[in-house]
C-alpha cells in the first residue's frame, strides 16, 4: 500500500460539463482516499456509524474547499488530513457540548452517539490490539490514526501537527512502547 | 542468507518505526476497518450533500427529512447539536425552521412517542427503582431512575449497540474529559486563546458572576486560536450556572439544532432565535452566541444577551 497517491487536478478549471466533471472528480478522489480517511476516522472514534458519518462530512469539506488547496504549499494528503482532523475535533467538541446539555436535562435516553468517552466502555472485546489502543489518550490515538489509519509518513504528520519530524518519531516510539507493554500485559 | 532476510523485511518495513516495533506496526497498518463499512452509501450521501450545496436551507431540510424516524420527543434538548448527532436523533415533521447566518434551528412536530422499547439484549437487565425488570422505558420511569441488575444507577443507554453507561462510569468519563479541557478563571485573558473577540455580558442576574471559561486543548495540549469559548457564570449562593458558548462564525462552526418551540426575536437589532422559551442563539460581531437560560428564564436571558456588545 503506497502512501503516495497523485490526483490530477488539471481538469478542475475546465468549465465544460462542470457538474459532471465535478462529480467524476469527486468520485475519483473519494475512491482513492476512502480507505485511508475511513481508517483514520475509525481509529479515532471506534464506531462504524460515526465513522461513516464523519467520513462523508470530511469528503464534503474537502470538495467544498478544493479550490483553496494550493499545490505548492503542501502535499494533498497533508491538506486533506488536516481537514479530516479538524472535522473530527469539531465532532468531539460538539459531543462535549451536547453532553453538557444532556446532563442538565432529565433524559438522555436515546443517545446513539458514541463520543470519545465511549471508547473506554465499548471495548471490542475480542481484539487485543483494539483493547490496547484504549489505554492511549486522544492525542496519542490521533498519532496512531495518522500513522496506521491514514498511512502518513512521519514528515507528513509533523507538518499537520506543526511539530518536528524527530518529535513525531519520539512520540511514536513512546506510544508503540506503551502499546507493546499493554499487549504483553494482556497476554499474561 | 542474512541479506535475503533483510530484503524480505524491507518489503513490509514501515517508515519511521523502530525495528523492535515493526511487528506491531504491521499488525496496526493491516487493520482495515473500511472493509466492513458502507462505502457506497457514504459516497452517495456525500455526493447528494455537495450537489445541493448551493441552497443551504434546502440542503439542511432535505437532510433532516431523510433521516426518518426517531425518538426525538424523548430527547429533551433545545440545543445546537453537531449535525451528525442531530441527524441521528431527528425527526418527524418539520413545523418551522429559522435560519440565521451560521445557525439553524428546527421545530419538529411533537411526535407521540412516549416510550422506548429496550433492545432484546437488555431486556431483563434494566430495572426500575423497585427492582422490576423493564421491557420499555417511559419518561416517568426514567425520571425516577433506572438501574442495572447490580443496583447501579444508569446514566444512559446506547440503543444502537445495547450498552449501558452507569452514573459511575459517566463520572469517570467526565473526569477523563477534564484532562483535555483548559479552564481559565481570569476573564481578562480570554482573547489570548481565541481567534475571535470573546465578549462578556455587562449584565448578569443578581448573584451571578463570571466563574470560568473552558477551551478544548489541541493535540499538543495547547489552546491557540480556538474557534470556541465556553463561558460559565455562577451564582455562588445557589451553585446554579449560566452557560454560554461563543464561537467564531465560519463554516466549521455552523450548527443546527432542534427544539420543541422556536421563535424569532431581536437582540440589539439583529435576528435571534429563542428556543424553548429560554435559550437564545444569535450572530453578531462575526461571532455566534448561544446562551442557555435554564436557570434564569426568558426575560433575564434576553437582558444578559442584550448586554453583550
Amino acid at each position: 500500500m503506497g502512501p503516495v497517491t497523485v490526483v490530477d487536478f488539471a481538469h478542475q478549471n475546465e468549465k465544460i460539463n462542470e457538474n459532471i466533471d465535478k462529480q467524476e472528480e469527486f468520485t475519483e478522489i473519494f475512491l482513492l482516499y476512502y480507505k485511508r480517511v475511513y481508517n483514520y476516522t475509525y481509529y479515532r472514534v471506534n464506531s462504524q456509524e460515526v465513522s461513516e458519518d464523519l467520513t462523508s462530512q470530511i469528503f464534503e469539506r474537502i470538495m467544498i474547499n478544493l479550490n483553496t488547496y494550493i499545490k505548492e504549499k503542501s502535499k494533498f494528503e497533508v491538506w486533506m488530513f488536516a481537514i479530516a482532523r479538524n472535522t473530527i475535533n469539531d465532532y468531539f467538541r460538539k459531543q462535549k457540548r451536547y453532553k453538557i446539555i444532556s446532563i442538565d436535562s432529565i433524559l438522555d435516553l436515546v443517545s446513539k452517539d458514541k463520543g470519545p468517552e465511549d471508547l473506554m466502555i465499548n471495548k471490542e472485546k475480542n481484539n487485543k490490539l483494539m483493547n490496547a489502543l484504549n489505554v492511549l489518550d486522544a492525542k496519542e490515538r490521533n498519532i496512531i490514526a495518522y500513522k496506521f489509519g491514514a498511512n502518513l509518513k512521519n514528515t507528513e504528520i509533523a507538518k499537520i501537527l506543526n511539530i518536528s519530524e524527530s518529535n513525531v518519531g519520539v512520540k511514536l516510539h513512546r506510544i508503540m512502547k506503551r502499546l507493546k507493554n499493554e499487549m504483553e500485559k494482556e497476554a499474561k | 542468507m542474512k541479506e535475503i532476510k533483510f530484503k524480505k523485511k524491507r518489503e513490509n518495513y514501515l517508515e519511521g518505526i523502530d525495528d523492535e516495533f515493526q511487528d506491531l506496526a504491521s499488525q496496526l497498518s493491516n487493520m482495515d476497518f473500511s472493509k466492513g463499512s458502507n462505502k457506497n452509501s457514504v459516497l452517495n450521501t456525500t455526493l447528494k450533500n455537495i450537489n445541493i450545496e448551493g441552497d443551504n436551507n434546502m440542503k439542511k431540510i432535505n437532510k433532516i427529512k431523510k433521516t426518518g424516524i426517531a425518538v426525538a420527543s424523548l430527547l429533551i434538548a433545545s440545543t445546537l447539536v453537531a449535525q451528525t448527532t442531530f441527524a441521528q436523533v431527528a425527526v418527524n415533521k418539520i413545523i418551522k425552521t429559522i435560519s440565521l447566518g451560521h445557525i439553524t434551528m428546527v421545530q419538529e412536530e411533537d411526535d407521540e412517542l412516549k416510550e422506548v422499547e429496550l433492545p432484546d439484549s437488555l431486556k431483563g437487565n434494566v430495572l426500575d427503582k423497585n427492582k422490576n425488570p423493564l421491557e420499555k422505558i417511559t419518561k416517568d420511569i426514567y425520571a425516577q431512575g433506572i438501574y442495572t441488575k447490580d443496583g447501579e444507577k444508569i446514566y444512559k443507554i446506547d440503543f444502537k449497540n445495547g450498552t449501558i453507561v452507569t452514573e459511575e462510569q459517566a463520572k469517570q468519563i467526565e473526569e477523563k474529559g477534564k484532562e483535555n479541557t483548559l479552564c481559565v478563571s481570569d476573564s481578562s485573558t480570554l482573547n489570548q486563546y481565541t481567534c475571535f473577540d470573546v465578549k462578556l455580558p455587562s449584565y448578569l442576574p443578581n448573584g451571578y458572576t463570571f466563574d470560568r471559561a473552558e477551551f478544548t486543548k489541541d493535540e499538543s495540549g495547547n489552546v491557540k486560536d480556538s474557534k470556541y469559548a465556553e463561558l460559565y457564570f455562577k451564582n455562588q449562593k445557589t451553585g446554579k450556572e449560566i452557560y454560554m458558548q461563543e464561537r467564531f462564525a465560519c463554516e466549521d462552526t455552523r450548527a443546527e439544532g432542534g427544539s420543541d418551540d422556536i421563535e424569532k426575536i431581536n437582540i440589539n437589532g439583529v435576528d435571534a432565535i429563542l428556543s424553548d422559551g429560554k435559550n437564545i442563539d444569535w450572530e453578531a460581531n462575526n461571532t455566534v452566541y448561544n446562551l442557555v437560560g435554564k436557570n434564569i428564564g426568558k426575560d433575564e436571558a434576553i437582558k444578559v444577551a442584550e448586554s453583550i456588545k
